[in-house]
């Protein structure tokens, strides 16, 4: 059984992310502010907890101190819940210690999927391990995501996704070439082994369907990210 | 009618025209000569009255025979057997040359009073032994009475003799119109005297109707293509207006000049009848060709004023532009040179020369030196005067430059300046101050306006996050009826709406007060075309809208950040996929030009656009009035503001239901 402390000022909001939670069979344990999170953390039952969702703007203390101050005494994972979508608290957030972060107002399905994904990072792989790339050359594992070369198998969040063909092969392209941006013209002359003429929104064709089968919100991918006038690239996630 | 030369070819109107001209021309010409000289161009009276003179000889004869006690000798000739026409020999003269009547001769035997007066010369002389003379021309219907012969008398006097032919009673016609029958011809020419009288005036009004109407047919076709838009120069066109008049005028002089010669040549009576046709046919070609001369010239002055400012295409004009073209060069040359100059120095440089003329027209003019020792005094005080006023005028100058150049604060010393000066610099003073307040005041309105959009906004997400989460608890929680579950569905859209619309709402106000900070890149338009389209391509086709793309074949680079200059795009293609009409195609266009890269996206609308393309920037609005499909009428608004802000710039037009941006960026 996996314990979640949330911590968020609005009640309302607390109670609908326990809703979800426990539907999923976890357990919550709340927290109306920073610095109560706190407490729980430094407290008996903190070394319990296997996942914080905390929001940022709080009376008391906000997110990002408690965040700070709970990253001295733990590791546990932290999603950051901000109605700021400035790329400056991301970034606030994530150096501080926040492992992910999701805006306000969210998809209830999409902050499921990452909590699942952080839990089974943080319990399976080991609180150790951070963002995952894994030795074995037949497994790629960017995020959520993971790749089986041999099975020819795609897993998000240990859910499987079932791809075409050329859907599978970018994918793979894109993971082995993780961080580096790749032109729809490298991707097609990769893949299909024809220099590319006429066929120029191809790629952008199929990394759209990708995007869709493994992004919760496509408008605003986690994985698949288009540079655009210049490719398409998967970074890893923090 | 703009439409014309779709019917007619140019060439045929042409034609035409020209036809109607030449026939125009005849008409009057033919009404013309009936009202000045009649049909016989010698005659005053025309052939009504060759035919009355006809009758008039033979009074005259008749009257002649009786006085001298003789008679007419009638004999018949066997070459003008059938022509209708007997003859008389007259051995006398009828002439109008009233040189004749120098002769003695004819004095002694003037016929008093007997005669008309239009035949005041009309002389005869009956001699003894009348002799005959017939004249070939006179079958040719060449005047009768001018061939005479003339024999010198034993008195010293001359005798002339002539022929006169007449009818005698009705006309005999039986030689007709066509065997050389001259009274047959006469008469004929007579019986269509007074319709060609009413006729040919009225020909010639019609006819000059006619060509009025085919000339504006020729003046809308003319510099239009088939099929094709817009007004087009050929090789006339360009030739210089006042260039043309003059060579268009001088070939049609030469035209003139053949034609007069050769209506000369007609005009003569003893030139052979056979060259008439020849003549006559030269006589037409030349008409033709001056009238297709003339045509083309007006069609050419036609496209040039079409063309509009016509006058730009004249000789004159090109000459008076070079001379202005020429004194702007020189103007601005020295203007230059002046303006490398510091203007204290320029204004010290001026005061010098002025100072050494005075100096040297006092020298000159007033040698004692009287004058010489209060001009010095006058200069040196002078002199000390525009020094203080330049010092303090540059004082003043210079701020003002400074204040215009970048709005900086400026303060004006004041000290030991006159008080017109001082007037002057305290109110560049106050106009400064207010300045710098207005900056300010305007800079806070506008960062609380964005605070206040952006913290309002952060607040309103928390209850939304509540809503839109319980919603979708409530969806989870399979109530039933039907009712209930379409009331959740709309609950959902419309709190996802909302969402949209906050998410937008932030970023318009921080795009419109440049609150984002751009990382510049070179990004290949090509490429980021490319994959808008993979973006868009389905969601189109699903609406049914048919996307058709033009790019250049070589690679073109320009400078933005991506990630905005998606949004630009986003919300482009996003607008497309919404408001086009379904069933219709969307352009989007790549150009590269001067430097410039240009993206152009044309659809046709759904609804009607009954609005202008300024007001749709402007935040909130929409082109349909019913504001009831997706979308909140802030997509353009941030387009633009983003595309300002990284120095490109986005045109919007609206043509009927045609709705069509423009982008344009500097190519990198």
């Amino acid at each position: 059984m996996n314990r979640i402390l949330i911590c968020d000022d609005e009640p309302d909001i607390l109670s609908a992310l326990r809703i979800y939670l426990e539907s999923e069979g976890m357990e919550v344990v709340t927290a109306e502010n920073g610095q109560v999170a706190l407490d729980i953390m430094s407290g008996e039952e903190g070394g319990d907890i296997h996942l914080i969702l905390m929001d940022v703007m709080m009376p008391e203390m906000d997110g990002i101190t408690a965040m700070a101050q709970i990253r001295k005494i733990s590791n546990v994972p932290i999603i950051m819940l901000t109605a700021k979508s400035e790329d400056a608290d991301k970034v606030v957030g994530l150096t501080v210690g926040a492992d992910d972060y999701v805006t306000k107002p969210f998809n209830p399905v999409e902050l499921m999927a990452r909590v699942k994904s952080q839990l089974r990072r943080y319990t399976m792989l080991g609180s150790a391990t951070g963002a995952g790339s894994s030795e074995d050359a037949d497994i790629l594992i960017i995020g959520g995501i993971e790749l089986r070369d041999r099975a020819k198998e795609v897993y998000l969040d240990g859910e499987p996704v079932s791809l075409t063909p050329l859907e599978y092969d970018i994918l793979k392209c894109l993971m082995t070439h993780r961080g580096e941006v790749l032109s729809p013209k490298d991707i097609y002359e990769e893949i299909w082994q024809e220099p590319m003429v006429g066929a120029e929104s191809t790629v952008a064709v199929h990394i759209r369907h990708l995007r869709e089968k493994l992004e919760y919100d496509s408008a605003n991918p986690r994985y698949l990210k288009a540079v655009w006038g210049r490719g398409y690239k998967m970074d890893d996630i923090h | 009618m703009k439409n014309i030369y779709k019917r007619s070819s140019k060439i045929r109107l042409a034609l035409a025209c020209a036809f109607c001209i030449m026939a125009m021309l005849a008409c009057i010409t033919g009404t013309a000569i009936f009202a000045c000289e009649g049909v016989y161009g010698s005659h005053p009276h025309g052939i009504e009255n060759e035919l009355m003179r006809k009758a008039g000889y033979e009074c005259a004869l008749r009257a002649v025979a009786e006085y001298h006690g003789g008679e007419i000798i009638t004999e018949c000739d066997t070459s003008l057997e059938g022509t209708g026409f007997k003859y008389g020999i007259i051995d006398g003269r009828l002439d109008r040359n009233p040189d004749f009547n120098a002769e003695g001769v004819f004095e002694e035997k003037n016929f008093n009073g007997k005669l008309p007066e239009d035949y005041g010369y009309f002389q005869f002389h009956l001699g003894e032994n009348p002799k005959f003379y017939l004249s070939d021309r006179l079958l040719a219907g060449s005047d009768y009475y001018t061939d005479w012969e003339s024999e010198q008398g034993e008195d010293g006097g001359t005798t002339l003799y002539t022929v006169v032919y007449f009818t005698e009673g009705a006309p005999d016609m039986t030689g007709g119109y066509f065997h050389g029958n001259l009274y047959a011809q006469a008469a004929a020419l007579a019986a269509m005297v007074p319709t060609l009288r009413v006729a040919m005036p009225i020909g010639a009004a019609l006819l000059l109707g006619l060509t009025a109407w085919l000339l504006y047919l020729l003046f809308c076709a003319a510099g239009r293509r088939y099929g094709e838009e817009g007004i087009f120069c050929g090789l006339w066109e360009r030739i210089p207006m006042d260039l043309a008049v003059v060579i268009v005028g001088f070939l049609e002089m030469m035209l003139a000049v053949i034609m007069v010669s050769a209506a000369d040549s007609m005009s003569r009576p003893y030139e052979p009848y056979e060259y008439l046709v020849w003549i006559l046919a030269l006589a037409a070609l030349l008409t033709f060709a001056g009238c297709l001369l003339g045509i083309r010239w007006l069609m050419s002055v036609a496209v040039n004023v079409k063309k509009g400012k016509w006058w730009r295409n004249t000789v004159v004009y090109r000459i008076l532009k070079l001379i202005a073209n020429c004194l702007a060069a020189f103007r601005s040359s020295s203007r230059a040179i002046r303006k490398s100059i510091r203007w204290d120095i320029r204004i010290w440089a001026l005061f010098g020369v002025i100072t050494f003329l005075e100096g040297f027209g006092l020298a000159v003019f007033d040698a004692d030196g009287a004058l010489l020792t209060v001009w010095f005094f006058e200069k040196i005080l002078f002199g000390a005067a525009l020094f203080f006023i330049m010092k303090w005028y540059g004082r003043l100058k210079e701020a003002a430059v400074r204040m215009a150049e970048d709005g900086s604060e400026i303060h004006i010393d004041t000290k030991g300046m006159p008080l017109d000066f001082e007037e002057h610099a305290e109110a560049l003073n106050a106009i400064s101050g207010g300045m710098a307040v207005a900056m300010a005041e305007r800079m806070k309105s506008e960062r609380m306006k964005t605070e206040l959009i952006t913290n309002v906004s952060h607040d309103i997400k928390t209850p939304l996050t509540s809503i839109i989460n319980y919603v979708d608890l409530l969806e989870k929680e399979n109530i039933e009826g039907e009712k209930a579950n379409e009331y959740l569905e709309v609950l959902d859209r419309q709190s996802k709406h909302l969402k949209k619309l906050i998410e937008d709402l932030i970023e318009a106000s921080k795009a419109a007060t440049g609150n984002i900070k751009f990382h510049m890149e070179s990004v290949n338009a090509r490429v980021l075309l490319n994959q808008s389209i993979g973006e868009f391509e389905e969601r189109l086709l699903q609406n049914g809208i048919e996307l058709v793309t033009n790019m250049p074949e070589e690679e073109v680079h320009l400078w933005a950040d991506n990630r905005y200059l998606w949004r630009v795009f986003d919300n482009l293609m996003n607008n497309i996929v919404k408001y086009a009409q379904p069933g219709t195609r969307a352009y989007v266009d790549l150009t590269e030009e001067e430097g410039k890269v240009r993206f152009v996206f044309r659809n046709i609308s759904r609804n009607a656009l009954n609005i202008s393309a300024d007001e749709l920037m402007e935040r909130f609005v929409r082109g349909d009035a019913s504001r009831n499909t997706e979308g909140n009428g802030l997509g353009l608004s941030i387009a633009r503001s983003l595309t300002e802000s990284m120095d490109g710039s986005m045109n919007l037009s609206i043509d009927g239901d045609l709705f069509k941006v423009i982008l344009t960026f500097e190519q990198e």
